[in-house]
């Protein structure tokens, strides 16, 4: 409901004010803040950069000072993620990831069919170091992302020229074993069994994360 | 050297708020005119809003979302009774504290004179 509700009000923002918003949505993601909180005060943010808009002043001028003293003063009394919360986060990320292996290869060998392995009634026979490969990129792309949105918010040029460096080592070091020890093996998968096991993974982690995030944020409420 | 001010504003503009909010149901926006009509010049919405939810989150003041005229749904403030006794603790703490800071003050330039 609030989600719907800051999205729509955030469709009507000028670029700019759309602009500082995210910039404080990046500081807060770093701040590791209860899910529901966050979303509370991006809401109120969002309404109050409209109502600044539809008085003719920027929303940047209305705060005052510096995105990040700005956020940075917000998150003093807010609740943090709990250690379940992280851990469910971090599940919930890498799920979806690794979820996103098996289709996006079905696609590229649908579309390319002389790419990896052949597809049988739903069977996708897959050589080994092209699974191999495959992880090799979506974990560390997957890892670093989730790290790197919730630690980082200054220095972000050299945080992704490190990332990235890190990832292309892992990547050719992977490709390259890979192909020398396993060139002949490959692995039938299914389609849709992965689809389901990691869909409904996802679900449970996301699910499971959103009642933590609602019960701290609820029992803080309920405290006072 | 130019004083610094927003140290001691923050402290203030707490009891301030708080105040402003027992006198009448408010959002945020009401607040910064009312405290800009009474001298708070340099303050902005960016000032007022952490506060807000500081007081909201340490429960001397609930939220309640309404519509309002110009779009978005809109915060409107109320006092709780924790934000009662807190605005009194601040009234009598601001009472000490103005009495001992004019006290001081007087008596240097007192002292000043009488050395004269």
């Amino acid at each position: 409901m609030k989600r719907n509700e800051q999205r729509a009000t955030f469709s009507q923002l000028t670029a700019e004010n759309r602009r500082v918003l995210r910039r404080m949505q990046r500081f807060l993601d770093s701040y590791s803040l209860n899910e529901v909180t966050q979303e509370e005060i991006l809401t109120d943010l969002t309404g109050m950069a409209l109502e600044c808009q539809q008085r003719g002043q920027p929303f940047s001028e209305a705060v005052g000072m510096d995105e990040a003293v700005f956020c940075h003063e917000l998150v003093v009394n807010c609740p943090r993620q709990t250690r379940t919360e992280r851990v469910l986060g971090a599940l919930r990320w890498m799920t979806a990831w690794i979820g996103c292996i098996m289709p996006v290869m079905f696609f590229l060998e649908c579309v390319f069919p002389w790419f990896s392995g052949d597809v049988v009634e739903g069977i996708y026979y897959v050589p080994l170091p092209f699974l191999c490969r495959y992880c090799a990129a979506v974990i560390p792309v997957a890892t670093g992302m989730y790290i790197f949105k919730r630690l980082t918010y200054c220095s972000r040029s050299l945080v992704w020229t490190l990332f990235v460096a890190v990832f292309l080592l892992v990547f050719i070091t992977v490709s390259e074993v890979s192909v020398r020890l396993m060139n002949t093996v490959t692995v039938p998968l299914s389609l849709w069994l992965w689809l389901w096991l990691f869909g409904g993974m996802f679900a449970f982690f996301h699910v499971a994360k959103r009642c933590v995030a609602l019960t701290v944020a609820y029992r803080q409420k309920k405290k006072l | 050297m130019t004083y610094d001010k927003s140290q001691m504003m923050r402290g203030t503009l707490e009891g301030c708020i708080l105040k402003i909010i027992r006198m009448r149901e408010t959002y945020g926006y009401e607040i910064l005119v009312l405290l800009r009509e009474c001298g708070f010049i340099d303050i902005s919405e960016g000032t007022i809003y952490p506060l807000l939810l500081r007081l909201e989150k340490q429960g001397s003041i609930r939220a309640q979302m309404r519509p309002s005229p110009l779009g978005p749904r809109r915060k409107y403030y109320t006092i709780t009774p924790s934000g009662e006794a807190y605005l009194l603790a601040f009234e009598e703490c601001w009472k000490q504290l103005t009495s001992a800071v004019g006290q001081v003050m007087q008596t240097e330039e007192e002292g000043y004179r009488e050395e004269k």
